[in-house]
């Protein structure tokens, strides 16, 4: 009975306690640090200091590239050497200085200890070991975040320490309601992830989906939050459509939390996840909450009939010019056929070559060193634009087009959604390319209903827009001012709706 | 049970009649009639039978809330 | 299977789109060759059977809360006579769905892209409606919203930009064949609004049923009131006998706009048509589905 339920909550620290459950720890202090020489390896970074008395002996031991080497002098060692000093004899009871100590019994906990940059303390004839935290190592400071930058707001962002993150929220948001839950995930990598919610305003279902869907995760080692946001999404049906929000800027963590989102924070990256993620989450940027509620109404709906555009633009443009050249005024038909004089490809064939072209250099151009970046954007900005044009091979108003596409998937704010965006772009320049404007309309309506179709963790994608929510509207199109808004959104909170302030 | 039922749709509806005229005339004709039949007299009918029913019921067991 | 439940506006909506779109693009002109210049006399008439059948969709999905048309047609009239008005019903949904996707084809191949055979725009559309279907009813709710959310503001649009084309001498005089082509006229309106009947295999997932025969009247009304403008604008615009010959007279009201360097705005009437087909079809596709599911 009592085995059945461990197994159902860890499913698979289970194994591990199989095979080391018995093996305490030795009496024979030499014995013992053999034992994990022979683990870590003689020639490792496995380290051993022995401290000796006159009647006693005791070794510290540590992984050496794990720990903070200031950390282990100062709060360790002197406190040891100094009580060796005030008795010889004996040492009862060990008093250290260091943030948390631990009583240990069997070896597979002191090898847990070691390897989360624990030093641990062991006596020569006792059955016993102290585990004391010195966990160090080199890390990244909090530093101004680089992806998703703002004019007017906070600057920090996550770095790779989860416990450096999970207080940079706790500074934002001080209430005990805040709940941290901790974990550990992979079964090598044993990477700690915390799930962090706001009792009384996330929902508890949603809590316990999440959590359960986390306690499902069989994977040997998470290097990103990407890895999570794979395994907890809905499997129900493909969706090129991210479910799960990211972000590496603590107030928009904060900001969804106090919506009553969960966030789910990975120990090794600076980017958290945050569910359950709505379409317009994804085309909202944390400074329409910072500027004032005019500028970033106009904003917010200049940012949705962009993004629209990006989807569209290439497939409007194709579907006009190849079906439905009445619809276009005469002196511009004139104005654009004029300049295609002498192409040799037909316009869908010349705008896919473009768009790819674009792509092509956009993935080039992503992961060069800076000073070489720049090269390739004049390369391919100027030369093989100016270029293609005046070599015939494109018209001017194809260049024109591809660059607003462009320029408009560049306002998406989340970099997640501009992807998608780039993919279904090429579906629907095929379709409209085949079938005109049916195609368009087509494609459009398929996504439609496709996004409709979508749920991250129970709540609609499209919601608020559908299902509507009127309160919800203030904040979905345009920004309405802080004062007006007075409620929380509703499909993913259910009590403890209002904002009180 | 969708996708038979989808084919079937394409099928009649190529097979209705052969062009826009036909269609067109058909709508004149024949068609109001018949879906006024269908979907106005027979859901009166229906309505109509259903409350007879209730108050037959009513009358005959005396137990107003059937 | 997990529980559906739409709100009485979504269920309410998608009877909206389904017959404001069919209706504008094949019953227009038909009314327009019966009653002429006195079409929006035969709409008015329409008004009073349109909020009756309304009405005795609503009653009955009340009466017989959380049963379909099929559950309750043999509820009603027993078991085998009710599975023959069924089968009827079945037959008229089927009948409707196959007009209104051929209506779409139709429109396409003769005003918009000739060369492209028709066959390619039904099965698309089927195969989207399809799709839809297979996502649920409350995915159809959901999109047929956004749809309707859009095509409103197109509609009001249209019939805004049209408004310096409009002459209302057209309308005069008024009645003067008498009363006989009005009735004409009246019969295929009554028909097109009968078709909400279609609702009544929607109703039962409806989630709070509290007052629905008073939203489906004001439904009707609202409907009533969408196809004044189109009705009195096709007649305003071009006359009595000009309208009466041709075939997608609202269609031509849109071509004829023209806003500044913008002259040809039929994108959107393309759009109103494809997306309020869309709905049309997917509704009577899950009607089809859900009855033939329920009555065998």
């Amino acid at each position: 009975m009592f085995k059945l339920r461990n197994k159902t909550k860890q499913p698979f620290s289970q194994n591990t306690k199989n095979l080391e459950e018995q093996q305490t720890i030795l009496s024979e202090l030499d014995e013992n640090i053999k034992k994990y020489k022979e683990i870590f390896g003689d020639k490792s970074d496995f380290s051993v200091r022995y401290i000796q008395g006159d009647s006693f002996k005791l070794a510290i031991v540590y992984i050496a590239s794990l720990v903070e080497k200031d950390i282990l002098d100062q709060h360790v060692i002197k406190p040891l050497n100094n009580q060796l000093q005030q008795s010889t004899d004996t040492i009862d009871k060990i008093i250290l200085s260091t943030n948390k100590i631990k009583d240990l019994t069997n070896q597979e906990d002191v090898i847990k200890h070691l390897l989360q940059g624990h030093s641990v303390i062991l006596y020569d004839g006792k059955t016993m070991a102290y585990a004391a935290d010195t966990e160090g190592g080199e890390r990244r400071p909090v530093s101004e975040s680089t992806t998703e930058t703002i004019v007017r707001g906070p600057r920090e962002s996550f770095n790779e320490s989860i416990m450096t993150n999970i207080g940079l929220i706790r500074k934002r948001i001080k209430t005990p309601k805040l709940k941290v839950n901790k974990k550990t995930i992979g079964k090598e990598s044993n990477t700690s992830i915390a799930v962090l919610s706001i009792d009384g305003i996330a929902k508890t279902e949603i809590v316990e989906e999440v959590i359960t869907r986390i306690d499902k995760i069989k994977i040997d080692g998470i290097l990103e939050s990407l890895y999570i946001e794979e395994l907890i999404e809905d499997p129900k049906r493909y969706t090129p459509f991210p479910t799960v929000f990211n972000s590496e800027r603590p107030d928009r963590i904060a900001a969804g939390l106090l919506e009553g989102r969960i966030a789910i924070l990975v120990d090794g990256t600076p980017v958290a996840l945050l569910v359950p993620a709505t379409m317009g989450l994804f085309l909202t940027s944390n400074e329409d909450y910072y500027q004032r509620y005019d500028i970033s109404s106009l904003m917010k709906l200049l940012r949705g009939f962009c993004f629209l555009l990006s989807i569209v633009l290439p497939g409007l443009y194709v579907g006009l010019l190849t079906y439905h050249q009445e619809m276009i005024p005469t002196p511009l038909l004139v104005a654009v056929t004029g300049q295609r004089e002498g192409v040799p490809f037909g316009i869908a064939i010349e705008i896919a070559i473009m768009e790819l072209t674009f792509e092509i250099l956009r993935e080039a151009g992503i992961r060069l060193p800076k000073t070489v970046g720049a090269a390739v954007s004049i390369v391919g900005g100027l030369v093989l634009g100016q270029a293609a044009v005046e070599a015939g091979l494109v018209g001017q108003a194809t260049v024109i087009a591809v660059a607003l596409t462009a320029i408009c998937s560049f306002t998406a704010p989340s970099y997640n959604i501009a992807i998608t965006a780039r993919m279904i772009r090429f579906i629907l320049l095929l379709l409209s390319a085949v079938l005109g404007a049916f195609g368009l309309i087509f494609g459009l309506l398929f996504l439609l209903v496709h996004l409709n179709s979508i749920r991250s963790f129970s709540v609609p994608y499209m919601s608020p827009l559908v299902p509507f929510h009127k309160e919800d509207w203030k904040d979905l199109f345009i920004r309405v001012p802080w004062r007006y808004m007075k409620q929380r959104p509703d499909e993913i909170t259910n009590d403890n709706q209002n904002r009180k302030r | 049970m969708v996708v038979p039922m989808g084919a079937l749709i394409a099928i009649v509806s190529i097979l209705n009649s052969e062009d826009l005229i036909g269609i067109f005339r058909f709508l004149k004709n024949y068609y109001p009639l018949y879906v006024t039949f269908v979907c106005l007299i027979l859901p009166l009918v229906l309505l109509m039978i259903s409350q007879i029913k209730k108050t037959r019921e009513k009358v005959k067991g005396r137990n107003p809330n059937v | 299977m997990e529980k559906i439940s739409i709100t009485k506006i979504q269920a309410l909506m998608l009877g909206i789109t389904s017959i404001t779109v069919t209706g504008h693009l094949l019953f227009i002109p038909v009314i327009i060759v019966h009653a002429g210049r006195d079409s929006w006399i035969s709409l008015l008439l329409a008004t009073i059977p349109a909020m009756l059948i309304g009405f005795t969709v609503a009653l009955l999905s009340q009466r017989y809360q959380g049963y379909s048309m099929v559950e309750y047609s043999q509820i009603i009239l027993g078991k085998w006579f009710g599975k023959l008005v069924v089968f009827i019903f079945l037959f008229y949904f089927f009948h409707e769905a196959t007009i209104s996707i051929r209506g779409l084809g139709e429109f396409y191949t003769s005003a918009v892209t000739p060369r492209t055979p028709i066959m390619v725009f039904l099965i698309a559309m089927l195969v989207l409606a399809g799709y839809a279907v297979r996502c649920g009813l409350e995915v159809i709710a959901r999109t047929n919203q956004v749809i309707l959310v859009t095509l409103i503001p197109i509609g009001i649009l249209a019939s805004a930009l049209t408004h310096k084309d409009k002459d209302y001498r057209n309308f005069l005089p008024i009645l003067e064949d008498s009363f006989g082509p009005v009735w004409d006229g009246t019969l295929p309106i009554i028909s097109l609004y009968s078709s909400i009947f279609v609702l009544s295999m929607i109703f039962p997932f409806v989630n709070d049923t509290k007052q629905l025969k008073r939203y489906s009247i004001i439904t009707m009304i609202i409907l009533i009131m969408m196809f004044v403008g189109p009705v009195t604008g096709v007649v305003a615009i071009y006359g009595a006998e000009r309208a009466q010959g041709l075939y997608f007279p609202t269609f031509l009201t849109l071509r004829d706009i023209e806003i500044g360097a913008l002259q040809r705005l039929d994108i959107l009437g393309i759009l109103l048509w494809s997306l309020g087909s869309f709905s049309k079809v997917t509704l009577f596709l899950y009607a089809i589905v859900l009855a033939i599911a329920q009555l065998f």
